[in-house]
Parts: C-alpha cells; structure tokens; sequence
C-alpha cells in the first residue's frame, strides 16, 4: 500500500473526492426529500454517474501511472457503502410515508362497517374482513361474484327485514343495511362499492317508538272518551252545587218560620220568609235538563225580528242535527252581514235536501256587494267548520251576494 | 239601570243569576241566552250594557270567541266571564278578548253583584291566578309555561313528534318537560297525568273546532 505520493498526483485525489463528495451530497438532499412521484431512477443514475467518473479517474491513472489507485477504491468502497446504506434508510421512510396495497387493506379490515369493492365485469377486487363475515354468515361461504352477491341479498328473505324497501338484515343478532353505490376511479374504471353499516340501535328506537306510538293511540282513545265526559261530568257537579245551596236556604227559611210560628219572631217576618222559601222550592222544581226538540231556525227567525230583519226560508232542516245547525249558523252569519253591509230586511234561506247531502242557498235583498267578498273572522270560522264536515262553501258577489253549502250526510 | 244579559246554558246556573240580577235594584234583565253565537245578534236588536258570560255553551259555542267578537263591534258593553272551569288558558284568553272581568261560579270569594258592581264602576277584576288545582304531590301552580304548553297537547293527544312541531320545539325537550312533570307529581306515567289534569279541570281538551 502506498500513502505517499508526489504532488499533483495529490492533487488530483483532492480534487477527485471533492468531486466525489460533492456528487454524494446531491443524492443525499435528492433522496432525503419526500417527492411524492420519488422513483429510484434517480439515485440510481446518480450512482452510475459516480461509477463512471471513478473509473475514467482511475482507468486514466492505472493506464497513465501504471499503478492500481488503492486509495480510490477504499474511498469507492466506502462510498458505495454509505450511498447503499442512505438509500435503504431513505426507502424504508417512504415506505412509511407511501400508501401501499397493504395498507389499504389494513385500515378497511380495521373498519366497524363491511366494505367491498366488485368490478364492473363482476369480480370482487377487493373485500374488507367485516363484510366477509357478513356475507359468510347469511351464505355459508363466501362470495366472489357481483351476480352471486346480489342473488345473496335477493334470496336472504330467511332474515331480511323489510323495512322502508331498502336491504336490511338480521345477521348474527345484529341489524346491517346494505348500500351500493357506483363509483369511478381517477382512471376511468368503474366499481360498485358496497358499505354494510350496523343500524341495530336505530332499528331498536324505531320499534320503541313504534310501540310507543301505538299505546298513545290507544291512551289517545281513552282520553277522548274521557274528555267527552267531562263536560256532562261537570254540569252535573255545577247542577248539585246549586241544588246543596238551595237546600241550605230552604233549611234556614224553615228555621225562620218556625221562629215566627213560636213568636220568636214577629209576624211581619213572616212574608219575606215565605218568599223565599218559594222562590227556592220553584228553583228545585224546575226541569234541570237540556231542553230538546226546540227549532233552532225559528229561535234565530224570532232573534233577528228584533233586527229588522226577516228571514224566510224553503225546504226544511235536515235530520242530522250537525247538518242543521251548521246551515242555521250559516243563516246567522248572512243576517248580522247582511243587516251591517247590505242594509237588508230580508234574508232567504233555501234548503235542498238529497240523499247523501244537503245544500242551503243563502241570499238577501240588501245592497249588491261592491266587490269580492273578503272573509272575516265569522265567515272563515264558519268555512272551517263546514270542511271539517267534509262540505263545501262558496260565496258569490255578482249579481247579488249569495252563500252556498253544500254539507254531505 | 244596567241592562244585563244572561248567557249560560244550564237553567239551574241561569236562574241563580238571574235571581242576583232581579234582587238588585241597580240591574235589569235584558235578556237571557243558551248559546253565546247568539248573543251577537241579541246585542244588534236590544240595549245591552253589561253581559254575563258563560264560556261553555249550547251547541259547544264558546263564550270567548262571543266576547271577543262583542267587545269589538259593541265596544260600550262590558263584559263578566262566568265559569265553573278551572282552565288554565281561559284567564288569558278571556283578557285577549277584552272581557273586564272574570268570575269563577265556584271557586271565586267575591260575590257576583260585588264584581258586577265593581266592573260597572270602571274596574276590572281578574282572579290573580287560577284557583291551586292538587296534582298527585305537586300543585297545579309548580308546572312552569313551557310545561303548561305541553301539558296541554299531550291531553290532546299529541305525540311527542307533534308536539314539538306544533311548539317549534325538539321532540327531546318535550321530553324533557313531560318528565319534570311527571316527577314533580309523581304520577307514573303520562296517561295518569292526563287524566288527573282532565279530571281537575286544569286543562279542558278542546271541542274539534277550538284546535287548529
């Protein structure tokens, strides 16, 4: 081995490392970067570069010299060494850094949900562990086939649940849903991608709430039944709590006249006690109930004689209460208008009774309206009633004012 | 003479008042009425100065909807809500009406004439609040307004979805409330409160066309 050399022999060995280094330091910054599209022809040509300056340097000297360069080999050796080492290192970061097929596959088994991928030609490319499960528990085996896949879910009617048309299972005591969803990839293939999502609880709470709804229907049916006694319930009570006062005042009217019978009392007491001893018993002794089989048209045609207003109708009622006292609410309506607006004496009421309805025309012999009717507050509660009835209402202004109802029974 | 008219569809509370009217000599009897839809056109044909007003009459006609369409036509009359119902909204309602004062048949401390008397004179006289109903261990006056709101849908029959549509509320905070409630009376369950609530009168579910 020689370690000594002349000087420009030096010189260029100097200069050669330089060189060398310099070349080295380039790849190292190349490599040590994350380009993203980081290929290793890169490293790899720069490598050759090395190799080839080495051997035209040493070819040159061992041709000119005659003598093997020692030096540069050890410096060659230790070069591509170390060049070997940093690319490894640098390779094994990307890894890191660079998704592969792994680990994709990796983070989709690591998923909650079953996802697979099938081809648009059908074959399965790629399946995640859930959904491989899924599909092993409803088969039996597993699936590689779109065709087979969807016969799977068309045939599984053994724990399918139907549930707003969409494929919902039962597998393993567990609810799953199954979407497919088309897709296409940045180079123009197409997949069908299918998610499996576990919707157990949001299927439990919608049969809750299922269940729940229906035992407020029924609750809602004694309610009614309830609601529609508590009116008669406290009319009675209203009707006992007078009569218990009467009661009481008829007690002390009998005490006052006893008093006056023993000469307690003076005589002259005794007129104001009988009174009211009177007035209680006519109290007791009149009918408390409802009054019945009253006309109600005539009590409004008798009303509105007060107003000045006659009204005088053709047909009669129906039968159907409801339907009649609609039409005479109807009637009520047209007068207090039509006596404020139209300066009516009159108001005529036609009634026509059919089978399966009955109508009322409703007109009068004021003023023509000047325009469109506007419906307030009397007019539009009224419409209200006769639709919830399942009748109809129209009012017309031209020629003259007219109300027509039409009310199904 | 004030010139009352009477509307109350039970005979036995008609003839109660008419009697307090009748034995006074500052009052008179206008007129008396069944139904509160009449009482309008009652009002067009007869001099009318102060009506007693029953909320719930023949044929479900409601007394509120009456005074509200007299107090605007017929501004000059006054008007004394008479009811038996311990109804949480009526107070309210019978003020948006403009009715002047409002007497409770059972419940009220001052006697009719007094109130009729005092609203005569220019006053108006609201029971402070609605008389204390008992509901199982709490009292109707514990419940806040949010609770009173859903109170009143839930004996309507409402489910919650409904009810907190119809309040602009989450179905959760319905919820929410009908719990509070059901834990401050300590009622079991919410069909049980409904019908505590219905049976004391605190809440009336309403004829089919009150609710809309």
């Amino acid at each position: 081995m020689k370690f000594s050399m002349p000087p420009h022999e030096a010189m260029s060995v100097v200069l050669i490392a330089l060189l060398l280094t310099t070349i080295l330091l380039i790849v190292m910054v190349t490599v040590s970067l994350d380009f993203r599209h980081f290929n290793h022809s890169i490293p790899i040509g720069f490598g050759l570069i090395l190799v080839c300056v080495f051997l035209i340097i040493a070819g040159d000297q061992i041709l000119n010299s005659g003598r093997v360069p020692i030096w540069g080999i050890v410096l060659f050796i230790w070069i591509a060494v170390a060049y070997g080492l940093m690319s490894i290192m640098s390779a094994e970061r990307r890894r890191r850094k660079v998704l592969s097929r792994y680990s994709i596959k990796e983070s989709l088994d690591n998923l909650p949900s079953g996802v697979c991928f099938f081809h648009e030609d059908g074959t399965l490319t790629l399946c995640n562990r859930q959904m491989y499960n899924l599909v092993y528990e409803l088969t039996g085996h597993d699936v590689q086939q779109y065709a087979d896949f969807k016969e799977v879910i068309r045939w599984s009617s053994g724990s399918s649940l139907v549930d707003g048309g969409k494929s919902v299972f039962r597998i393993a005591g567990k609810i799953w849903h199954f979407k497919e969803t088309p897709i296409v990839d940045s180079k123009g293939n197409k997949y069908i991608q299918v998610v499996a999502t576990d919707v157990t609880e949001l299927y439990d709470k919608r049969q809750e709430l299922t269940r729940e709804n229906e035992s407020l229907k029924r609750a809602v049916g004694n309610l009614q039944k309830l609601s529609d006694s508590i009116l008669t319930e406290t009319r009675e009570e209203e009707i006992l709590s007078l009569k218990m006062r009467v009661h009481d005042e008829m007690g002390r009217s009998l005490i006052n006249i006893r008093r006056v019978l023993s000469g307690e009392e003076p005589l002259e007491n005794a007129n104001n006690y009988l009174r009211q001893m009177s007035y209680s018993l006519q109290l007791l002794g009149k009918r408390t109930d409802k009054p019945t089989g009253k006309n109600i048209m005539q009590e409004l045609k008798d009303a509105c004689k007060g107003m000045g207003i006659d009204i005088m109708t053709s047909g009669k009622l129906p039968a159907s209460e409801s339907a009649a006292y609609l039409i005479v609410t109807a009637a009520r309506e047209c007068v207090t208008n039509a006596v404020r607006y139209a300066g009516a004496t009159s108001l005529y009421v036609k009634i026509f009774n059919e089978e399966e309805y009955v109508m009322a025309f409703i007109s009068n012999n004021g003023e023509p309206p000047t325009g469109p009717i506007v419906e307030g507050g009397g007019l539009s509660s009224l419409r209200h009633r006769i639709e919830k009835k399942g009748g109809t209402m129209d009012i017309t202004s031209y020629p003259g004012f007219e109300l027509r109802i039409r009310i199904p029974i | 003479m004030t010139r009352v008219l009477i509307v109350e569809d039970q005979k036995m509370a008609m003839e109660n008042m008419v009697n307090y009217v009748e034995s006074s000599k500052r009052y008179k009897l206008a007129g008396t009425l069944t139904n509160a839809a009449m009482a309008e056109i009652f009002c067009s044909s007869n001099p009318v100065d102060l009506i007693l007003m029953d909320v719930c009459t023949e044929f479900d006609e409601n007394g509120l909807d009456a005074a509200a369409v007299i107090k605007k036509r017929f501004p000059s009359i006054k008007i004394i809500i008479v009811t038996s119902m311990v109804e949480v909204g009526y107070l309210e309602r019978a003020r948006n009406a403009g009715a002047e004062s409002f007497w409770y048949k059972d419940a009220s401390s001052e006697e009719l004439l007094d109130v009729m008397d005092k609203t005569m004179a220019g006053e108006s006289i609201y029971p402070e609040k609605t008389p204390e109903v008992k509901l199982g261990l709490a009292s109707s006056y514990e419940f806040t307004e949010a609770e009173l709101k859903v109170l009143r849908l839930l004996v309507e029959g409402l489910s919650y979805e409904e009810i907190g549509e119809k309040l602009g509320i989450k179905a959760t905070t319905v919820i929410t409330h009908t719990n509070h409630m059901l834990d401050k009376t300590g009622y079991k369950n919410k069909l049980r409160l409904c019908i505590a609530v219905t049976n004391k009168k605190l809440i009336i579910p309403s004829s089919d066309e009150e609710f809309e």
